[in-house]
């Protein structure tokens, strides 16, 4: 037989033995690697199936030479050392069993089941906090849930719980050492750095669809006393309210009430879908992409009185948008993002049953009649609405702040001629 | 391997065999044996099975897909057309009815249609994904069209824009010329990836503006004399420096492995993370005198760190990101050979012997030397200015808090 037939038929017995092990055939499964070592004792995949079956008897010193020489023979195997750890220690022998797995993970530092086996060595070695970083590693190493081998999750369940306890000591060193917060300003800022280093909330950037305006701060929801002039809007929440509700008990409004979401089918937007020309989630525009709508203003007089005195955004045949949006019962809208991060969004809530709720990034907030508050679209964010009644709340565009009037400027131009252009 | 998937090719086969003795009439049984059919360019006759196909199964979006194949053979364009409109209804998102669209659009001269559908083509194909064979060269035709579509816009922008810069001409726009350039997709957007500590709400700024740091003017003033310190300290030897990384190796994918405890980048500290090195300082005295007025990043066993990084020649230090985005670093550059160069993020900066500037290393960032002599930088950490004075408390006590918990060599790494 020629080398490349043998190679071939060891891979067949020792895949054979692997099946016959699996099925509890242990006396079928040795017969099988023995019939390989006949062929080839040097061959470091036989080495290393004689050293596996030495151990699954519970006999490492017998398993020992065969997985030494397996890893002599092909010594940039990962597995190999790995399995020659796992004989070191059951021997007891804890600086060989490292050796093996430093081999292991230098060959391969992401190779999950050696960082398993090292955060569990270093933890038997008395160093916890050293595990901890080990553990971390593995459960950010490991594939994808349904390439995970069953068997494994118990030590995953174990890891998360010990990284968990851990970042929860950190917490309350950190929260001893700075005192308590009192969520004032200068705290808000460094309590979300510190609960993204520990776990406890996630980064979210700014991802605009359209346009990415550089350098901006990605702030999920402004600070409400950058906006002074909100305390005006504010006032007009019950004035705002009684309009929109005689423009919903007018059986004509009907028609002037559109589906938010409405775009063309072939657009691959299919999150929208289950909104997409639904009055699940509909408007009641008081200016759309710039362009005011006369007899919608004209029947919310007061309510065109404030907006006219709001400093929105203006972008010729783009913004600003004013509109009452009114999420029906039940209705969900999907975690999304804006297009662009020189605009913001502010809300008035006008009706709010319970059991509604709008998350940005990290943040989860809950909507309260008269409170205004403004958020960027362009960091993920959805809302929901679990109750039995409509909720009703002014949406209205601002420019960001962090913009100079220059820019603004800039933007104004360069969005308007984009349009013209037909990009978007 | 190969003997698998041959073997899976003919278990298909021998299934649609059954199938088409079974369930003849099955329309997607139809679809394959019109698939088939067109491969043998017979159009007319796919064409009449997936008439009856799309009869009986509507909602099939693959069976809408053959019909335009086969009406494209057929030149019957307007119903092929029509025919990926009904495949792209079923899903928005079939890769080869999006760019077949674009096709037709360009063809019939509709070069923004073509660019809106070879957008929407680009856009379904998720990062890292590979698209197979058959389509790449349609979706490199998708990739030029999106790119010729791109400096098509550019130019229609231009004359108005450049009205707005007339009209501003003291403003700076910087920002919106970075912001063009990434919506005309000639620039990716670069982040801030802090690998250890990731101070949210700062704004990612690639070179901060020197003029928000006028005490760097004394330390520029003083660059003669620190270059003297730092050439009589390079006179000792190479033994002088350390290397600037130096971690465990034996990883063969290690983007440091080539400068890995090597002093191809060495450096000499007068602090490192936050130790003063007396013996080095005793031999810097001028470097140490102009360093009075420098606000540092203090964080106990962090920072700052205050060094001359020696970049030997034909040598590169790969992209990377820094640890902490509460931590500006500042380069005063003393010597610097032709073809040296660093970039942050999109920008590219040339170092100036003497004219210091500030980046956020948290932001990728690549630095070179393709001469044959030595580039000599001096480098210090400063507060992010972003920082409020109770922010870098805060900072200062977690990150010291953090260090003592994990106790010393297991915090911060570069990546």
């Amino acid at each position: 037989m020629t080398a490349a037939a043998d190679g071939n038929r060891i891979s067949q017995l020792l895949e054979s033995a692997d099946r016959a092990q699996a099925n509890g055939r242990s006396s079928d499964a040795a017969r099988l690697i023995a019939e390989a070592r006949a062929i080839a004792p040097a061959d470091s995949r036989v080495l290393n199936a004689l050293g596996l079956q030495a151990l699954r008897e519970n006999d490492p010193t017998s398993a020992r030479p065969h997985l030494e020489q397996a890893v002599a023979h092909a010594p940039r195997e990962p597995v190999l050392w790995l399995n020659l750890a796992q004989c070191r220690r059951m021997q007891g022998d804890a600086a060989g069993e490292l050796g093996a797995l430093d081999q292991a993970l230098a060959l391969q530092p992401r190779f999950y089941p050696a960082l398993l086996q090292k955060a569990t060595w270093l933890e038997r070695q008395g160093k916890p906090k050293q595990a901890v970083h080990v553990y971390n590693f593995f459960l950010h190493c490991l594939p994808p849930p349904p390439q995970l081998p069953p068997q494994l999750k118990p030590a995953i369940e174990y890891a998360q719980r010990i990284v968990n306890a851990d970042r929860a000591a950190l917490g309350a060193l950190i929260g001893q050492r700075l005192g308590p917060s009192d969520h004032e300003t200068a705290r808000a800022r460094f309590d979300h750095c510190i609960d993204a280093f520990l776990g406890r909330r996630r980064i979210y950037t700014s991802q605009p669809t359209f346009m990415h305006f550089p350098k901006l701060p990605a702030i999920e929801f402004f600070e409400r006393s950058d906006f002074p002039w909100l305390d005006a809007l504010e006032a007009g929440t019950d004035v705002m309210r009684e309009e929109l509700l005689a423009v919903l008990a007018d059986p004509a409004s009907g028609a002037e009430i559109v589906p938010y979401v409405d775009y063309p089918d072939d657009e691959p937007l299919d999150h929208w879908r289950p909104l997409n020309r639904s009055k699940h989630w509909s408007a009641y525009y008081l200016l759309k992409d710039g362009v005011r709508a006369n007899s919608h203003l004209a029947r919310c007089p007061r309510t065109a009185a404030l907006l006219e005195a709001a400093p929105l955004a203006d972008v010729p045949g783009q913004a600003p948008t004013a509109f009452f949006s009114m999420l029906q019962p039940r209705t969900r809208i999907p975690p999304h993002t804006g297009v662009t991060n020189t605009r913001l969004v502010c809300h008035v809530p006008l009706v709010i049953p319970s059991g509604c709720g709008f998350r940005v990034g990290s943040e989860t907030r809950h909507w309260q009649t008269g409170k205004a508050w403004v958020f960027d679209d362009t960091i993920e964010h959805e809302a929901w609405n679990d109750s039995n009644e409509p909720r009703y709340i002014l949406i209205i565009d601002l420019w960001n702040p962090y913009l100079t009037a220059a820019e603004r400027e800039w933007v104004r131009t360069a969005i308007a001629v984009i349009a013209e252009y037909g990009h978007e | 391997m190969h003997a698998l998937a041959e073997s899976k090719v003919d278990d298909a086969a021998r299934l649609l065999r059954q199938a088409r003795a079974e369930a003849p009439g099955n329309p997607l049984v139809m679809n394959e044996m019109a698939r088939e059919l067109l491969q043998v360019g017979n159009a007319a006759g796919a064409l009449e099975l997936l008439e009856t196909a799309t009869k009986s199964n509507p909602l099939e979006p693959s069976i809408w897909l053959s019909k335009a194949a086969a009406l494209h053979q057929l030149n019957r364009f307007d119903e092929e057309m029509a025919a990926l409109d009904r495949t792209l209804l079923l899903n928005p998102r079939e890769l080869w009815a999006l760019l077949q669209k674009g096709v037709l659009q360009e063809a019939k001269g509709d070069t923004r249609g073509a660019a809106q559908s070879f957008r929407n083509a680009l856009r379904s194909v998720p990062p890292g994904v590979k698209v197979p064979a058959p389509m790449l060269p349609l979706l490199r035709r998708a990739q030029q069209a999106a790119e010729a579509n791109n400096r098509a816009l550019e130019q229609f922008l231009e004359t108005r824009l450049d009205a707005v810069r007339k009209q501003h001409a003291q403003a700076d726009l910087d920002r919106a010329d970075q912001c063009l350039a990434t919506l005309l997709q000639k620039e990716p957007v670069y982040r801030s990836m802090p690998s250890f500590l990731y101070f949210p709400r700062i704004p990612a700024i690639e070179f901060h503006d020197r003029s928000a740091f006028p005490w760097l003017d004394d330390l520029e003033a003083a660059t003669d004399d620190i270059r003297r310190e730092a050439e009589s300290v390079l006179a000792a030897g190479p033994e002088t420096l350390d290397p600037y990384i130096s971690h465990p190796g034996g990883n063969p994918h290690d983007p440091w492995k080539h400068l890995n405890n090597s002093r191809r980048w060495g450096v000499f500290y007068l602090w490192n993370e936050s130790v003063p090195i007396e013996q080095n300082i005793a031999r810097c005295p001028r470097t140490a005198q102009a360093l009075a007025s420098w606000p540092p990043w203090d964080i106990p066993g962090s920072g700052p760190t205050a060094m001359f990084s020696v970049l030997q020649p034909r040598t590169r230090i790969p992209p990377h990101c820094g640890v902490n985005n509460s931590r500006l670093v500042v380069h005063l550059p003393l010597i610097v050979p032709e073809r040296c160069g660093f970039r942050v993020g999109a920008q590219r900066r040339e170092w100036h012997p003497g004219k210091a500037f500030v980046f956020d290393d948290t932001i990728e960032h690549e630095a070179w030397n393709d001469s044959d002599s030595e580039r000599i930088v001096f480098i210090i950490d400063i507060w992010n200015p972003n920082l409020s004075s109770a922010e870098r408390d805060h900072v200062r006590a977690m990150t010291s808090g953090i260090g003592e918990y994990y106790g010393p060599g297991t915090t911060m790494r570069e990546t």
